[in-house]
């Protein structure tokens, strides 16, 4: 059996489901809006075992050979009390399939663990570097001079959140110098900006799904908020990049991944970014490409 | 005065710390409190981490000058960040989480104990986590369990036994002088990837199980804090 875990909505989840439902592969759904439903039992000694249980259902965690997680914050969702046992209850389910889906032998897309890299960006280009990508010159600062100095060395740089709080990457404008000094009170993290072309690449296990993003925006995930645009084509890859990101997945112990790259005019292949649960079906629905059938037979 | 700085990363209102930091001065002990993240002249190059500035105590510390690194905090707490408009202390509080985790994976000094993918003083790891990676170990559990509902759960009837803490710093233990508890201890902390790490077993002896353990023991007894400091400073010995 294999365990779907998050909000019905879910674009991701619902897509892989419905290739599964195609193959008749038994499936579960753990729909998070009925978390004070489900109930738990999970014992961790030697071995694993337990059980999820609502009214007409029980699944045994043993049964579980796989599982596709992509669970929203529990304490944002409409229905979880904002306190009191309701909200231990929610929260608790949460804990219990985090921790289980940390040691489980069952396939895991992907384990907590190796998704928690993402919260710190200058760590994780840290793991990038490691495996292989340049990654674009950083600096993390309170030190409004500091700041100051990065940018007259780089001429133009981009700012972004440190953690995985998503924020939108802006370049940085004579507009904004004199808010420069406001970087004392949080450490901000400044880039060089990289000139190129946006590549998002899927690794699904072994299988690689390149996509290029043709857009005039500093952050393409936004471009039609300033009247811009994002186009997206499938591409190819050179077979040694390809191979760098299989290496960069397998290496963070992501079976899914979506790698941000960028090319520039020399040539050279920079990484931005590895997403622990990215929404690949924008990239899938524009390009054709079969991402969901290649997460659906990790799965199986 | 020592030419060297040696940090710990702390709460504000973790006594121990300051006392540890007052007990150290001699090997410039300094304490890094959260609200120290909003003073300016952090400085912080991926890939050229000796070259950072840390911003502690009212001064400005290069990496080179950090004989070590105490971390007493899982991350940082979002109350302490007072000088922080209210409505932004989450998000700033998440920042500087991300910023010292990066920081202090890179440093390359001796540290208790090095941050995890998440946690800065090591993995954060939920109780079933615990069990499992001490029974990875090799070393016998009681298992953990854990019922959602709480009123659901079972009342397990268990004889009694006396728990008993080791508290791991490095290669020395301390707590009990049961062989089979230290080198358990050990191993678990090994199998944790750290090296300061209080786990407790039900019981002792080759009975022993182990029941839970803590990345954040009490280390103010003398001879624990001693072993700390020393192993900071790169001066630790290994028991006998």
């Amino acid at each position: 059996m294999i365990l779907f875990w998050g909000l019905p909505g879910d674009s991701p989840l619902t897509a892989v489901a419905h290739v599964l439902a195609r193959r008749r592969v038994k499936t579960a759904f753990l729909d998070q809006h009925d978390s004070l439903e489900w109930s738990v039992e999970l014992n961790v000694g030697d071995s694993i075992s337990g059980f999820l249980r609502n009214g007409s259902q029980s699944l045994d965690f043993a049964e579980i050979k796989s599982a596709y997680l992509r669970p929203y914050d529990t304490r944002d969702l409409a229905g979880v009390p904002s306190e009191g046992p309701g909200q231990a209850h929610a929260l608790g389910l949460g804990e219990a399939l985090l921790g289980w889906a940390d040691i489980t032998p069952a396939k895991v897309v992907n384990r907590p663990s190796a998704m928690t890299p993402n919260n710190s960006k200058p760590y994780q280009s840290m793991q990038i570097r490691a495996l292989g990508f340049a990654v674009p010159e950083t600096l993390v600062t309170t030190d409004p001079e500091a700041a100051r100095e990065f940018w007259e060395r780089h001429g133009t740089v981009i700012y972004k959140s440190v953690s995985s709080v998503r924020s939108i990457v802006s370049k940085l404008s004579s507009k904004q110098a004199a808010r420069l000094e406001n970087v004392k009170w949080c450490p901000t993290q400044f880039q060089e900006h990289i000139a190129g072309t946006d590549y998002r690449v899927h690794v699904v296990g072994d299988k690689v799904f390149p996509s290029e993003i043709e857009s005039q925006a500093d952050d393409y995930r936004y471009a039609c908020r300033n009247g811009g645009e994002a186009k997206i084509k499938a591409a190819r890859l050179p077979r040694e990049v390809a191979d760098r990101c299989r290496r960069l997945a397998a290496g963070v112990n992501l079976p899914v991944a979506g790698i941000d790259l960028r090319l520039t005019p020399t040539g050279e292949w920079y990484c931005f970014e590895v997403n622990p649960s990215p929404g690949f079906t924008y990239y899938q629905n524009a390009t054709g490409q079969p991402i969901a059938e290649a997460i659906a037979q990790y799965l199986v | 005065m020592a030419d060297k700085s040696l940090l710990i990363v702390a709460s504000a209102s973790d006594e121990t710390a300051r006392q540890l930091a007052t007990l150290w001065k001699n090997d410039g002990a300094r304490l890094v409190l959260p609200r120290d993240l909003s003073r300016p002249g952090w400085r912080y190059q991926p890939g050229q981490v000796e070259s950072s500035v840390a911003a502690a105590d009212g001064e400005l510390i290069p990496a080179r000058q950090i004989s070590g690194v105490l971390t007493r905090l899982g991350s940082i707490p979002e109350d302490e960040l007072i000088e922080i408009a209210p409505a932004d202390r989450e998000y700033v509080a998440r920042e500087m989480n991300a910023f010292l985790l990066a920081w202090l994976s890179a440093l390359r000094c001796p540290m208790l104990n090095r941050p995890g993918n998440i946690c800065l003083s090591g993995p954060n790891w939920r109780p079933e986590q615990w069990a499992h990676a001490a029974s990875q170990a090799g070393v016998p559990v009681v298992p953990a369990r854990r019922h959602v509902p709480n009123e659901n759960a079972p009342s397990p009837v268990l004889r009694f036994v006396p728990p008993v803490t080791v508290t791991v710093v490095g290669k020395k233990c301390f707590g009990s002088e049961d062989n089979f508890l230290q080198v358990s201890a050990r191993r678990i902390a090994c199998h944790a990837n750290v090296e300061l790490l209080a786990v407790t077993f039900a019981g002792s002896g080759k009975d022993a199980r182990f029941l839970s353990a803590n990345l954040w023991p009490n280390i103010s007894a003398p001879d624990v804090a001693d072993a700390v400091q020393e192993h900071l400073l790169g001066r630790s010995r290994h028991s006998p």
